[in-house]
């Protein structure tokens, strides 16, 4: 199994520049003239400001939302492959046609990863959704496998909840034998302390399985909610009243999500 | 009294056997003895004897002592009476040829004696008062009934004399006649019997013979049982509210067990006798139509059929005097918050003068019912009767659905009125104040209210869910609001006061246009402090969240944080020296501080 840690989306602007440059030139978004304008467009169409565009946005957003994955598939397809973009480049160049700047929370993550099925790219991107007050962003987790020095989709699998934001994931290195496994989390706004949907999923070469789908979690920190341990991962949780953090322990045993213990920590 | 031993004297008797015995009665003063008239002069027979004419030849008589006496029989006179040979006169019945008969003892074959007649002079009541008995005098009231008179005793019988009452016959012991009683314990002396009596409430009011029976004769006597003079001995109310329908209780003796009639001097609207009234007391429903003071009276109709039998120079009719007062009203002034949870809410009414009973009318109607997508329903279970400041308690339905509503409450008690209003809130506003700052509660803390107002503020604005509709159900849910999850069923305080507050428009706490907040802990609120002297546009949409645990709203706009000052610090050790809550809203503008405070 070869997978890459947690990337961090360090700047790379001039690569994104070049990534533009390549969309417009090679990809069929600029084929048909679409390109970044096309994008944009359908940027605009998930987010709504008044009753009026709330109503456009509630009828098209399926629609919109899966016709911006497939620019971020023809994105990915026509850029990852050839020799010296990496991963985090591609994540960039997402966060770049999702409108939102690296630096901005729920960046994209990319990930790649050689498994005996062959050699894979797994995406997680957050796309920005909804009104002007809460976040109803959507994230997919794609997953493309690399052939010939081209990307192509192979499987995807969507997150969504009715208010959505901030998307975080981590690598789950050795839980997931010859597959990619991921914990990943997001924030459910407004609420605050920040109310939390927690996932553990794989991709096997094939396809996405959610490992582990617990009911959400409150944190006082959605960054460090969660830290990898050598067994599994631990969960830095409040109790229900929001007074004591309580430490979660998990182990992951045969593709397994297990809880070890729960360790009061005090007041919160 | 009686002799034992022989007088001597003459005079005219009458002679009649019965049985063995002859009773000869003087009818005139029997010379030479101190036996007035009518004394019964007994010879008891052991053996025959002779009666012979007077004047005449001595004619034998072998009368037995069973056949009786013999009409036109003779006795001879020997000058000396009532010894055997003395001459008694004899009148026989049926002997119309001669009055003046006598007759002699002839032979002395028995004893004999004389016995004085009884006589009754009076019936007196206990201590010389007049006896007059009435009906439904109890047993326990001691009466006592004396019997004066002369001879009321006889010799050779025991003591006490045969007493009858209407033919029902005792010598010493209790008789009951028609609900009449003379108790078994006789104080007995030849002049005067004293013996207790006690009459029924159901015994027949009339007339009454008794019958005083010695060995000397019978003396009789006659009284009546009539029905007492009725007595009110308290009224209560005795201040009657004009205009105020009023349950009069009267207290008293005497009343019947017919339905007495009760009228009320001062202008009414009928009185009513309710039902369940007794002798001793009445219950009425009257309302006084004027103020002044006036008389209730009860006439008594008697006891059973018989109606009312008076005695002489009583009554059948007693009376009270009662006052009839206006009124004036005042009710607990509102907003009177009440939650659909609750069964133990009321809110109180008072009358003016404070004297009066009265039972107020309450009325409710909905005002108004803002932002609400269900309206409660008000009840008043009971309406309490009583003087002074009565406690109405109310309920409201409808929980379930957080239903709410502002009542217009209306207390009335015969003209006058007093308004309020009832406020009952939704019950998820009580909830989520529960849920997210139910320790809050110390006085002056403004967290409570805050954290309402920043979902009032929501209504309008399309942004947030639930603000198009504009109602605290559409708007308070769990998924923004944590404390929407609470369970509260009650109108628990001060959050029922608060959320009645705010639902009801009284507050005027201000939290400029904020429509979040949070709760930082004191190292975030230690940061944020320190924000005070930034631009709202410096402060990125992931330092919000990751360095003061603002929330993730309004990305891309810069945001202001909003510390009012009357939200207290929290409860929470951990975040004791934060705010309960930091009031979170966009910028006014990019260059606007990153935190303001406000009172």
């Amino acid at each position: 199994m070869q997978t890459r840690n947690y990337v961090s989306p360090a700047a790379c602007v001039p690569f994104l520049l070049a990534l533009s440059m390549m969309l417009r030139a090679q990809s069929g978004l600029a084929d048909k003239g679409a390109s970044d304008l096309d994008v944009s467009a359908l940027r605009s169409q998930l987010r709504w400001k008044d009753e009026a565009t709330k109503l456009n946005y509630l009828a098209n957003k399926r629609a919109v939302t899966e016709e911006l994955l497939r620019a971020i598939d023809s994105f990915v397809e026509q850029t990852y492959g050839p020799a010296g973009v990496t991963p985090g480049q591609i994540a960039k160049g997402v966060d770049s046609l999702v409108g939102r700047s690296s630096s901005e929370i729920g960046s994209a993550v990319a990930l790649g990863a050689q498994l005996s099925r062959g050699k894979f790219l797994v995406l997680a991107v957050e796309v920005p959704r909804g009104g002007t007050a809460i976040p109803e962003d959507i994230v997919s987790f794609r997953a493309y496998t690399i052939a010939d020095g081209s990307a192509s989709l192979v499987s995807h699998l969507e997150l969504e909840r009715e208010f959505l934001v901030d998307l975080h994931i981590l690598p789950l290195p050795s839980a997931f034998p010859d597959s990619i496994g991921l914990i990943a989390w997001a924030d459910l706004p407004p609420l605050t302390p920040f109310s939390l949907i927690v996932r553990v999923l794989n991709f096997d070469g094939e396809s996405f399985r959610v490992v582990w789908e617990p009911t959400d979690f409150i944190t006082g920190n959605v960054q460090s909610f969660v830290a990898l341990t050598s067994v599994g991962f631990d969960l830095n949780t409040l109790n229900s009243r929001w007074t004591t953090k309580v430490l979660q322990r998990y182990t992951i045993s045969s593709g397994t999500v297990e809880k070890l213990e729960e360790i009061d920590l005090g007041p919160r | 009294m009686c002799a034992q031993s022989r007088p001597t004297g003459t005079g005219y008797v009458t002679a009649a056997f019965s049985g063995t015995t002859l009773y000869a009665y003087a009818q005139t003063q029997l010379s030479g003895m101190q036996i007035p008239p009518g004394t019964k002069i007994i010879h008891t027979v052991t053996a025959g004897f002779s009666l012979g004419v007077k004047g005449g030849s001595l004619k034998p008589f072998a009368q037995s002592a069973s056949a009786g006496p013999q009409n036109s029989q003779e006795v001879e006179e020997d000058g000396d009476i009532p010894d055997d040979g003395d001459v008694v006169y004899i009148v026989v019945a049926g002997d119309t040829a001669g009055c003046n008969y006598f007759g002699t003892i002839w032979s002395d074959t028995g004893t004999t004696s004389y016995e004085l007649l009884p006589a009754i002079t009076s019936l007196q009541g206990s201590a010389g008062s007049a006896f007059t008995p009435h009906v439904d005098t109890p047993q326990s009231a001691g009466q006592t009934l004396v019997i004066k008179g002369a001879n009321l005793t006889a010799a050779g019988q025991s003591n006490p004399p045969q007493i009858c009452v209407n033919g029902v016959c005792s010598a010493g012991g209790a008789i009951s006649a028609t609900g009449f009683h003379l108790g078994g314990s006789w104080n007995v002396s030849d002049s005067s019997i004293t013996i207790p009596y006690w009459v029924d409430a159901t015994a027949t009011a009339g007339n009454y013979s008794l019958q005083l029976i010695t060995a000397g004769g019978a003396a009789t006597a006659t009284f009546s049982v009539t029905d007492a003079t009725p007595v009110i001995t308290g009224v209560s109310p005795s201040t009657l509210a004009v205009g105020v329908q009023t349950t009069v209780t009267i207290t008293g003796s005497h009343f019947g067990t017919n339905t007495p009639k009760v009228s009320l001097s001062l202008p009414n609207n009928g009185v009513a006798v309710l039902g369940g009234n007794s002798d001793s007391q009445i219950q009425v429903s009257v309302m006084a139509a004027a103020p002044g003071t006036g008389t209730l009276s009860v006439t008594a109709e008697g006891y059973g059929g018989q109606g009312f039998l008076g005695s002489p120079g009583g009554g059948q009719t007693a009376s009270a005097q009662v006052t009839g007062v206006g009124i004036s009203l005042s009710i607990q002034q509102g907003p009177i918050p009440v939650s659909t949870g609750d069964t133990s809410d009321s809110f109180g009414v008072s009358a003016n003068p404070s004297n009066i009973t009265y039972t107020p009318a309450i009325s409710a109607s909905l005002a108004s019912n803002p932002n609400s997508s269900c309206q409660a329903g008000l009840n008043f279970p009971n309406t309490p009767s009583g003087q002074g400041t009565l406690y109405v308690p109310v309920t409201a339905t409808g929980g379930a659905n957080s239903c709410s509503g502002i009542f217009n409450v209306i207390a009335a008690a015969g003209g006058p009125t007093a308004s309020t209003q009832i406020v009952v809130p939704p019950q998820i506003m009580i909830q989520t104040e529960v849920g997210e700052a139910g320790a809050q509660t110390q006085p002056g803390d403004e967290t409570m209210i805050s954290l309402l107002l920043t979902a009032k503020n929501r209504f309008g604005d399309s942004t947030f869910p639930g603000g198009s509709a504009s109602t605290w159900q559409a708007v308070l849910v769990p998924s923004r609001y944590y404390g929407a999850s609470n369970a509260t069923t009650n109108g628990v305080e001060p959050e029922l006061k608060n959320a009645a507050a705010v639902f009801a428009g009284e507050t005027t706490e201000s939290i400029l246009n904020c429509e979040a907040y949070w709760s930082p802990t004191n190292p975030q609120f230690a940061t944020l402090q320190t924000w005070t002297n930034k631009q709202a546009n410096s402060i990125t949409d992931t330092s919000w969240p990751s360095l003061v645990g603002g929330p993730y709203l309004w990305l891309g706009t810069p945001k202001q944080a909003v510390i009012k000052a009357s939200i207290l610090n929290n409860a929470q050790a951990a975040s004791n020296l934060a705010p309960a809550i930091v009031l979170f809203r966009p910028a006014p503008s990019p260059t606007a501080p990153a935190v303001i405070s406000i009172p």
